[in-house]
């Protein structure tokens, strides 16, 4: 069991678009919560494989039902744009999540011929809507280049009351925009599956403070283990760890914590 | 055992832990908030037994071996120098007997994108080079070579005495049949460190070409210490294999103790 209170925002269920999955995956929240008991993590946020590859309103709803028996289970809603008719419009989808803790998911993937673009007029008004009832928001980027660090600066400053925990895949040279962002901009905390840096926990949290960071595993793709341990070893304060670990997010979901 | 001591952030000396894959020094195109030295505090806090250093980032090798080599006299139980080498900064036999009679250095690092603009991407081996000597030195040494391109499959075939290690191998060989080919060398071993260190690709590795002939590394300080150990420890595969991973396998080829 582990030694901090961890709350993960970044894994998914269902299932897995590979030809093997991942050993001990079982694609189901069973076998999610299975995961979590072994490592000692009390609560996760999971979103829906078959909502980010198949159909969003199918994989929300499979995935609702799916973590229904699990009290430390919460969705994380996925998200996209609503003008062909296909998905709940903004105000639907927000009264749809209002029943329970959840947060909301855009999946951004630029890798590929069937990649999903952030265009922030045409997600304005699921952005206004998650910002008006300050429903915390995971960005799960697929990869991260130059060019969108002009849409996530634009996004942050657009919706200053949205809180948005960031994932990237892996954060090396885009420190120098993390460093920037973070200065600028209270509502950004940055996913931990992705920032791997030696030292980069307590280079950061001395400066912005613990809201910097929040824990997500991107599991089953990577194990959850690996951010475990770099914040269990990580050298800054006790309740800086417990914040990091799940707190600031459960302050978020409970709509405790403001940006 | 481990893991539980691990998740309970317990100093994890007694598992006598060698990170096979460190950098001295700084890189330009990115900000590392913990180089060089202050990595010391790291390596003891998590409780890694040894990191091997090499100086590949510097653009002017003898100097980057000097430093590493001070670096290593500096924290001698601690630190083992790998001798980094490129053609461009002249005769790499040299170097290498400095690194070797002179500095003590224990392996060798060799990096194919570390050319700067404008020949970023030209292939080191087309500007020559003595890489077949360098080979037979390692063979004769039995120094590992650390290899980040430039080792072809050709030079572990011709060179079954030495020893190559393809750096982030254990994730980067994609696919079984490709494994599976590069697994029938058995003078080549791979190392762990990776952007992506996925769970399906680590324990592909292992499986294939036995946890004997895998080496836990970092590629810190682009990577945390604590952060590397996880992909090991959550792997379905013993605690002896785990142990073999995290500095058995490495303690041998280094000749250490």
């Amino acid at each position: 069991m582990s030694i901090l209170p961890f709350l993960d925002v970044a894994c998914v269920i269902g299932p897995y678009v590979n030809p093997e999955s991942p050993p001990g995956y079982e694609g189901t929240a069973a076998g999610l919560v299975r995961k979590m008991d072994e490592l000692g993590i009390a609560e996760a946020c999971p979103s829906s494989i078959t909502a980010s590859f198949y159909c969003v309103d199918e994989g929300n709803r499979e995935l609702l039902q799916a973590i229904e028996p699990y009290p430390q289970l919460h969705a994380a809603w996925l998200v996209a744009p609503h003008h062909t008719g296909e998905m709940l419009r903004a105000d639907q989808l927000l009264a749809r999540m209002a029943s329970g803790m959840s947060l909301a998911k855009i999946y951004v993937d630029e890798t590929n011929f069937y990649s999903t673009v952030l265009d922030l007029d045409i997600y304005a008004e699921v952005l206004d809507a998650l910002a008006a009832s300050r429903t915390p928001l995971l960005l799960d980027y697929t990869n991260f280049t130059h060019e969108q660090t002009f849409t996530l600066r634009t996004l942050l400053a657009r919706w200053p009351q949205l809180p948005v925990l960031l994932k990237f895949p892996k954060v090396a040279n885009e420190e120098r925009v993390l460093y920037y962002l973070w200065e600028k901009f209270e509502n950004l905390h940055v996913v931990l599956s992705g920032y791997q840096l030696l030292g980069g926990i307590e280079k950061a949290v001395a400066r912005f403070g613990a809201r910097a960071f929040v824990f997500g595993s991107n599991y089953p793709y990577f194990t959850p283990l690996q951010s475990m341990l770099h914040l269990i070893y990580s050298e800054i304060a006790e309740e800086d760890k417990r914040l990091i670990a799940g707190d600031t997010v459960r302050g978020l979901l409970r709509k405790e914590v403001t940006a | 055992m481990m893991l539980h001591d691990a998740l309970n952030g317990k100093r994890l000396a007694n598992y006598r832990i060698i990170d096979f894959h460190v950098h001295y020094g700084k890189w330009g195109v990115m900000h590392m908030p913990c180089v060089s030295e202050a990595m010391i505090a790291n390596i003891e806090r998590v409780g890694v037994e040894k990191i091997c250093a090499n100086g590949i980032t510097l653009s002017d090798m003898a100097e980057a071996n000097r430093q590493v080599a001070e670096f290593a006299c500096k924290y001698p139980d601690q630190v083992v120098g790998i001798a980094a080498l490129c053609p461009v900064n002249g005769d790499m036999v040299d170097e290498l007997k400095r690194c070797i009679f002179d500095y003590g250095f224990k392996g060798i690092k060799v990096h194919g994108s570390m050319i700067q603009f404008p020949y970023r991407g030209l292939d080191l081996r087309e500007i020559g080079g003595q890489w077949e000597q360098v080979w037979s030195l390692a063979a004769e040494h039995r120094l590992p070579v650390l290899y980040h391109g430039i080792v072809t499959e050709d030079d572990i075939r011709n060179f079954p005495q030495t020893t190559f290690v393809m750096a982030h191998g254990m994730c980067g060989i994609k696919g079984r049949s490709a494994k599976e080919r590069f697994a029938a060398y058995p003078n080549l071993y791979l190392d762990t460190p990776l952007t992506q260190n996925t769970v399906l690709e680590a324990l592909e590795s292992v499986r294939i070409f036995g946890a004997d002939r895998i080496l836990w590394g970092t590629d810190a300080p682009l990577d945390d210490f604590a952060h590397r150990l996880g992909v090991i420890l959550d792997l379905p595969i013993s605690e002896e294999e785990k142990l073999q991973i995290f500095g058995g396998n490495a303690r041998q080829l280094l000749g250490l103790k």
